[in-house]
Formats: C-alpha cells, sequence, structure tokens
C-alpha cells in the first residue's frame, strides 16, 4: 500500500504550462500510481506513471482567505491511504486530483465562497456548498468527468443535475451558467 | 427491487461510519456527512472482501445492525470516526434493500443493496442521525 506522494505547492516552481492566468504541472517522480476500471480490473496509466506531484503557480494577487485551509485538505486527502474509509474505498486517483485542482483555480476566478471538500471512495473528490436555501455538489470522477448537483430549496430554479467532461468545462457555457447561478443567488440573498 | 431479507424488519436501526475526512460543516443544516458517504463499495473491493467468504453478490452499501454490534466494536480499527444510524424503514422507502453478509470480524455486517442515486444519497444525509460524531469534521 503506497501514498500517492501528492504535493501541492504553490510558493517555488514556475510552471511551464498554463491555465489561464495559473499553472498546473507534473513532475517525474519516483512513485507510480495503479488505477483501476470496473471492466478490466487493475491498470497503470502512463500519465501516472510518471506523477510524483502536482505544483500550483497562482499568478493571482488577492487569493482568498480560504484558499490556505482548502489547499490543506486537498493535501490530506490526495494523500489517504487505501481503506481511508474502512469500508474500502480507493486512494484519490490522479486524474480526480488534477481536475480538482482544475477546477479550483477557475472558481478563484469566479470569487466563489469557501468549499467543502471530501474524497469519495471510488478514487473521485466531491466540492460542495451547502449555504442560503442552495445545495450546490460537484463531483470530479476519476475519469474526468464532472457532475454537478445543484438544488434551490426556495425552488426560485429547477434542480440541476448535470454531466461534463473536464477538458472542455472552461468554455463550456452551460458550466460557467450554473456557476454563475450560484453566484448569483448567493450574493442576491 | 434490489434483493431484501424481508425477515429484517422495518424499525431495525443500522449504522454506517463516518470518516473524518467525509464529514463537513453545512451552513443551513449542521455538521453532517457529506452525501457521498453513502456509496456502495467498488466492485473489486467487494469482491477482494467479500469473495473469500463465499459472497457472489453485485456490491451493496455496508452497515451494522445496531442490536447486534457495540459501537466500541463497530470503530475499534479507528475510534475517531463517527457513526450515523437509520432505520430499514427508510432505505426501503428508497428502494433499497438489505441483506445479511455477516463476516468472521463483524457478524453483524449486512448491505444496502441498490442505485445509490443522488436522490438516495440525499435523503440519507438528511435523514440520519449521529450516534457519534468524529472528533474532527475535515471536509
Amino acid at each position: 500500500m503506497s501514498e500517492n506522494n501528492l504535493a501541492f505547492n504553490d510558493d517555488d516552481f514556475q510552471a511551464p504550462q498554463g491555465l489561464s492566468s495559473h499553472g498546473i504541472t507534473t513532475y517525474p517522480g519516483a512513485s507510480t500510481s495503479t488505477e483501476r476500471d470496473t471492466f478490466s480490473g487493475a491498470w497503470t496509466s502512463p500519465q501516472a506513471h510518471n506523477v510524483g506531484g502536482i505544483f500550483v503557480t497562482i499568478n493571482r494577487e488577492n487569493v482568498p482567505e480560504w484558499f490556505e485551509n482548502t489547499k490543506e485538505k486537498l493535501e490530506r486527502i490526495f494523500n489517504l491511504p487505501e481503506n481511508w474509509d474502512s469500508y474500502g474505498a480507493r486512494q484519490i486517483a490522479i486524474g480526480s486530483a488534477l481536475g480538482t485542482i482544475e477546477l479550483i483555480l477557475y472558481l478563484l476566478e469566479k470569487n466563489i465562497p469557501e468549499p467543502s471538500v471530501v474524497p469519495i471512495n471510488t478514487g473521485g473528490v466531491q466540492i460542495e456548498w451547502h449555504m442560503k436555501n442552495i445545495d450546490f455538489e460537484i463531483e470530479i470522477q476519476p475519469e474526468g468527468i464532472f457532475d454537478i448537483y445543484m438544488e434551490d430549496l426556495s425552488n426560485e430554479f429547477d434542480e440541476i443535475d448535470l454531466e461534463f467532461e473536464k477538458p472542455e468545462f472552461r468554455s463550456d457555457i452551460e458550466f460557467n451558467d450554473v456557476v454563475d447561478l450560484f453566484m448569483e443567488k448567493i450574493n442576491q440573498r | 427491487m434490489p434483493d431484501d431479507d424481508t425477515s429484517i424488519v422495518g424499525d431495525t436501526i443500522l449504522w454506517r461510519r463516518i470518516p473524518q475526512d467525509q464529514c463537513i460543516d453545512d451552513k443551513m443544516r449542521g455538521r453532517r456527512p457529506t452525501s457521498k458517504a453513502f456509496q456502495n463499495a467498488t466492485p473489486e473491493r467487494h469482491a477482494e472482501v467479500m469473495g473469500p467468504f463465499g459472497y457472489t453478490h453485485d456490491p451493496g452499501m455496508s452497515v451494522d445492525i445496531a442490536s447486534e454490534t457495540t459501537e466500541e466494536n463497530f470503530i475499534k480499527n479507528n475510534p475517531v470516526e463517527g457513526i450515523v444510524e437509520f432505520p430499514v424503514s427508510l432505505i426501503r422507502d428508497l428502494n433499497q434493500g438489505i441483506i445479511r453478509t455477516p463476516i468472521p470480524d463483524d457478524p453483524a455486517h449486512c448491505e444496502v443493496m441498490g442505485k445509490k442515486t443522488q436522490g438516495v444519497q440525499k435523503r440519507l444525509y438528511r435523514e440520519c442521525v449521529w450516534v457519534k460524531e468524529p472528533d474532527e469534521c475535515l471536509g
């Protein structure tokens, strides 16, 4: 049983590749990560082979106060061992970890409030908000799917339950509309 | 309809462990488990753990019958975890079933069978009750 050995360091690494005004990269490390799917059993992804850590550079002057807390949560859950829930949960998959970081960097641009961040037994991650009569959850699945669920307990809008492919989420109008709707409602109330 | 052992009556209380990382501070409802604390086991882990005891059914969500275990025994491997409870009648109302799947280390072990949709998870986190909160809520 090995740890993912993922680090999340925003202080001293300049990423050569960027995501918007931020950068994420991975670097070769000694550890490898075995992933699984439900159809063919265990497999080792080429990406995971080369991932020993995740370093993030944030080129934003006004990072919210909550970010430090969230960063610590991410570091902890990315390094959870197998069976962290005592019911046989998988370690957090590399794809979920990268997707979570990309998503949180995107949400920083939207000035979103502090999320709760929880691991899922499938190797995924969920970030979620429950405030001002709104339940808003985004599940980041190991396969690169974002599953969004939003419910307004005030019934001003219908329940939203949608899936998005991770690579396209930044430019997806519907995805942006959902996040903007959440921000609009919590700012109004 | 998923497998269901109808000899387990509706007012039977079930317990499920809640890891500290799956406990969140909900600004509307207070401290509670995330919806994702209510998932079926992954297929490979289920086969690994349950297979050696002759179980070949699809994975469900592990629980214990409360009256057949103790709080101390239920979280003996990780005492910082929380415990929530809910009745069998709730899971049946959600079109889930329950089967006994005792294992040597945990004779009270059962599984809640059926797909854990968003709606099922939502009802479970909203209607379950803390037996013991985790030492810390880290989500």
